[in-house]
């Protein structure tokens, strides 16, 4: 038998593999960790370890306050219109992708996923630039738009990788008993594609919820969504009340995880 | 005339003979996946391709106080930006940071994403949970908590005193590491899932293979993992190293003027200064030099390690 030289039966590596996986996974969560408890705070001064008593002060001060809560329902609505957007471009574009080989396939795969690769302050400025003179801007639709700039894409990436997974053969079956294009995708192809569907969809709303650059630029103080205002009160006031808002999505976002990953299993979810 | 692949296709025909003719001459026709791609191209192209194009003519137009611009060509804004050493510094620099977070995102992101792709049922959806918070995580929230954990009242402070290393508080936040720490933290998910689902996509009997000519786990990783995983690996260095040199958000909470970007410039030249030619110009050098080092790197990943 013949063993290598130049490359030691080292097995160590493995070890050495964990400890930095899980040093990053630490780091991964540290402020996240943070924010929660500090949210419990009971004072207006921040220090660790909290200062005790704890208490819910600023959890009732953000279900009470007009600003925060309307841009919590701002984020709600302009992240379901992405969603709903982003679904219906990306699943009719990767339908089409995936329908057979064709001329500037690539060009198309590539061009598609363009917006994805853009920083977000770069789309937020250009879409500012330009539709500002359309006096869209600070409209509910130019953010629904800027967001499905990156969700659209993202809605593509998956579905197309979902619908590569499936035997084409079952869709060709069902179109050659007489089932037409529409029929065969809502009978066929979408309940088999269930899975991919719903978590790039709830992924499509994550982004929107989330993202924060495209909405400073594109929001004006009556569409402000949850990120925006959060930006404002922690560049002129550190108070706890922004780690309570953070903490609730953070909440609303461990439960998009549970629901995933009860549907279809929460390793199904991918990028690239 | 029928086209010749719509007879091939029997399905087609069927739908032909019971008079749905438009819907199937739409599935079935050459043109078919055109149709169906048609909405999504017209997206893109309406809203980023001509975007960009808007703000490339309008960093061609002249400045002028007390309104956004006068459209009227001039190239002022390119030599007021080329002509100050200043605007070099600050484009270097947002290039510097974005170069060191990627080496870093390489660095601790691939032992993870390895792990990760190993890794079987509950343990695996346990460390793909943990990559998914965070990711899922507003983006402002994270960088309030590393703002909280860096601050001189916070816990990292309170661990280092605690174990006897710091005698008095020491302020970490407000410097460049802060700034590679919060950006680092917001790139590495993403590097980390790419990764992850390029992975996946391997074929897994080749490490078996390997195994079994005889090379040990480590030489399987590096000889026969590392080069398969290269087209995956530069995709995922170009996405963070893209977004990095877009850094806004981390610079202005975690870092000091002096770790401002390209974006923040940008930001202020057109939300505050209403100077949009100018803004754009700024942001148009930022998008060409990402778009040339891009291509660098990934010509520099598909020369090493394409051994496809």
């Amino acid at each position: 038998m013949k063993v290598s030289l130049v490359w030691p039966r080292w097995d160590g590596y493995v070890f050495c593999l964990r400890l930095v996986g899980g040093l990053t996974l630490a780091f991964l969560l540290a402020p996240i960790v943070i924010v929660f408890i500090t949210s419990f705070t009971a004072g207006h001064y921040i220090a660790f370890p909290p200062k005790l008593p704890l208490g819910l002060t600023w959890y009732e001060e953000f279900f009470a306050s007009e600003r925060y809560f309307g841009a919590f329902l701002n984020s709600l609505l302009v992240g379901a219109l992405t969603m709903l957007l982003s679904l219906a471009l990306g699943l009719t574009a990767a339908l089409g992708y995936t329908h057979r080989r064709f001329k500037g396939r690539t060009a198309v795969y590539y061009l598609i996923l363009s917006p994805f690769l853009m920083p977000a302050i770069i789309l937020g400025i250009s879409l500012l630039l330009s539709l500002g003179s359309f006096g869209l801007q600070g409209s509910y639709l130019v953010l629904v738009l800027a967001h499905s700039l990156w969700a659209a894409p993202l809605v593509f990436l998956i579905m197309v990788a979902v619908l590569q997974g499936m035997d084409p053969a079952l869709r060709d079956a069902a179109m050659n008993l007489g089932a037409g294009p529409v029929r065969t995708f809502f009978e066929v192809t979408l309940p088999m594609a269930r899975a991919g569907v719903i978590s790039s969809a709830l992924l499509a709303f994550v982004v929107s919820f989330h993202e924060f650059a495209m909405a400073l630029f594109l929001t004006s103080p009556s569409t402000q969504t949850l990120p925006v205002v959060i930006w404002t009160s922690l560049r002129f006031e550190v108070r706890p009340v922004i780690a309570a808002v953070d903490s609730i999505m953070i909440g609303m976002v461990m439960l998009t995880l549970l629901v995933i990953a009860k549907l279809i299993g929460i390793e199904k979810i991918r990028i690239g | 005339m029928v086209p010749a692949e719509t007879i091939a296709r029997s399905g087609g025909e069927a739908r032909t003979l019971q008079g749905g003719w438009i819907r199937a001459r739409l599935w079935t026709g050459r043109h078919a996946q055109w149709w169906l791609l048609l909405p999504m191209l017209a997206f893109v192209i309406g809203f980023f391709l001509l975007p960009l194009l808007g703000m490339l003519t309008i960093s061609f137009y002249q400045s002028a106080p007390g309104r956004v611009y006068v459209p009227q060509f001039s190239a002022d804004s390119y030599v007021r930006f080329l002509a100050d050493p200043w605007y070099w510094g600050l484009l270097w620099r947002t290039i510097w940071l974005a170069l060191v977070v990627t080496a870093i995102c390489l660095a601790v992101g691939y032992p993870l994403s390895y792990w990760i792709w190993r890794a079987r049922g509950a343990s695996k959806a346990l460390l793909m949970g943990t990559v998914l918070v965070p990711l899922f995580t507003n983006l402002i929230a994270r960088l309030y908590g590393w703002q909280i954990i860096l601050s001189k009242s916070g816990p990292l402070n309170f661990a280092l005193g605690e174990l006897g290393v710091l005698d008095k508080p020491v302020l970490f936040n407000y410097n460049f590491g802060a700034v590679v720490v919060g950006l680092t933290h917001i790139a590495l998910p993403y590097f980390v899932l790419i990764l992850v689902s390029v992975l996946e996509g391997l074929d897994r009997s080749l490490i078996e293979v390997a195994r079994n000519l005889g090379a040990g786990r480590l030489r399987s990783l590096v000889e026969v993992v590392l080069p398969l995983s290269a087209p995956g690996l530069a995709t995922a260095t170009a996405i963070t190293f893209a977004w990095g040199m877009g850094a806004y958000a981390e610079p202005l909470i975690l870092g000091s003027p002096r770790e401002w970007t390209m974006s923040v410039e940008a930001e202020r030249q057109i939300l505050a200064g209403f100077d949009w030619p100018f803004g754009a110009t700024i942001a148009f050098v930022l998008v060409a030099s990402m778009l040339v080092l891009i291509f660098l790197l990934i010509k520099a990943f598909t020369r090493k390690g394409a051994v496809r």
